[in-house]
């Protein structure tokens, strides 16, 4: 792929690479440099984009793959903070939860389609054939993992909500 | 009771008198009950584009909610406020991998100096009185020991390199290197 197919076919998934990695990580300077990186890595990786059949798919898993490495980069940080802070658990309120965060911090505990699948239908409202043919899957398995993302979604707000874990 | 699947353009309210048709005024426990049903079917993954669009509507807007519906207000709000993001970066992945490769040179040949001066400076230990460093003032008059100082600290060069793959190959590339020459003087 050259910088001109590069530029007219990559360039244009800016804004849904930014909010799946935001979906993600629920940060906004996060999700930034998680898109500069993803588009760092497809050029890096230019030559063998055009074998790619899927495109939008090979988008999201690199995003999702970075972001995931970032969240797991920043819970070892955070647990080397606690350790040397030696500071106490602070029981967190629901209402003092950022709700992008709330649903990031659940929605990165899913399975990969399943994560990928809720944040192609629910937030970018794509239609199930869409989808269906981004994750490699077909319609019917589209809706089941949509179906168990969603309760699980539910299930974990609903502890989050009433107890603040 | 069907649910009225052409409501695209339709406010919520008559989405719900229409479901009911009974013709009275709708109220808000109608609307509840319409979003509970409407939800089933949500977690069944059964819901159209537009029926998503009207409760997404629903329980970002309406007030007092029961309390079991908290969660999926939460659910719906949290999908609703990433929906409204966007971002106005610049992605600059062309320049961006020429500033990469500039890095990725630049540790690669600070691998490579760091790697000459241990040589060099283990050869020269090699050379002289037997002596090969001092570890907290103490002398290390043993060379396999200092080589394998030599490699620890080589070690902490190719970990402190991070987790780019290019450099630490050449590290460790370095770190062979280093070896033969070792073998070699040692000769």
């Amino acid at each position: 792929m050259n910088q001109r197919e590069f530029s007219e076919k990559l360039l244009p998934m800016k804004q849904l690479i930014f909010r799946y990695a935001l979906g993600l990580v629920g940060s906004r300077e996060e999700a930034e440099d998680i898109t500069q990186d993803v588009y760092a890595k497809l050029w890096e990786r230019c030559e063998e984009l055009d074998m790619v059949s899927n495109l939008q798919g090979y988008v999201l898993g690199t995003t999702r793959n970075l972001a995931l490495d970032r969240i797991k980069r920043r819970r070892r940080f955070d647990q080397r903070v606690e350790v040397m802070r030696h500071e106490e658990r602070v029981s967190r309120q629901p209402d003092g939860f950022d709700i992008k965060e709330l649903l990031a911090q659940v929605v990165a505990t899913l399975p990969d389609k399943q994560q990928t699948i809720f944040h192609l239908r629910d937030v970018e409202g794509k239609e199930m054939t869409d989808i269906a043919a981004t994750v490699g899957v077909d319609e019917p398995t589209v809706r089941v993992l949509l179906s168990r993302a969603r309760k699980t979604i539910r299930e974990e707000m609903q502890k989050i909500m009433n107890y603040g874990v | 009771m069907e649910f009225n699947l052409d409501f695209q353009d339709m406010n919520v309210e008559q989405v719900v008198t229409d479901h009911f048709d009974d013709n009275r005024t709708t109220d808000a426990e109608d609307m509840v009950v319409w979003c509970r049903e409407l939800l089933d079917r949500y977690y069944e993954g059964a819901t159209t584009l537009a029926e998503e669009s009207l409760l997404r509507r629903f329980l970002s807007t309406a007030k007092n909610l029961p309390e079991d519906l908290q969660a999926e207000a939460a659910l719906f709000g949290g999908a609703v406020s990433l929906r409204e993001e966007s971002t106005d970066i610049e992605v600059l992945p062309f320049k961006r991998q020429s500033r990469l490769s500039q890095i990725l040179r630049t540790r690669w040949v600070s691998a490579i100096s760091v790697a000459a001066v241990a040589c060099m400076a283990l050869m020269a230990g090699l050379n002289a009185d037997k002596t090969y460093g001092y570890i907290n003032g103490t002398p290390i008059k043993d060379s396999d020991f200092a080589v394998e100082q030599v490699h620890v600290a080589m070690a902490y060069v190719t970990d402190a390199l991070g987790q780019v793959r290019a450099p630490a190959e050449s590290a460790r590339e370095s770190m062979e290197q280093l070896d033969k020459v070792i073998n070699m003087f040692r000769k």
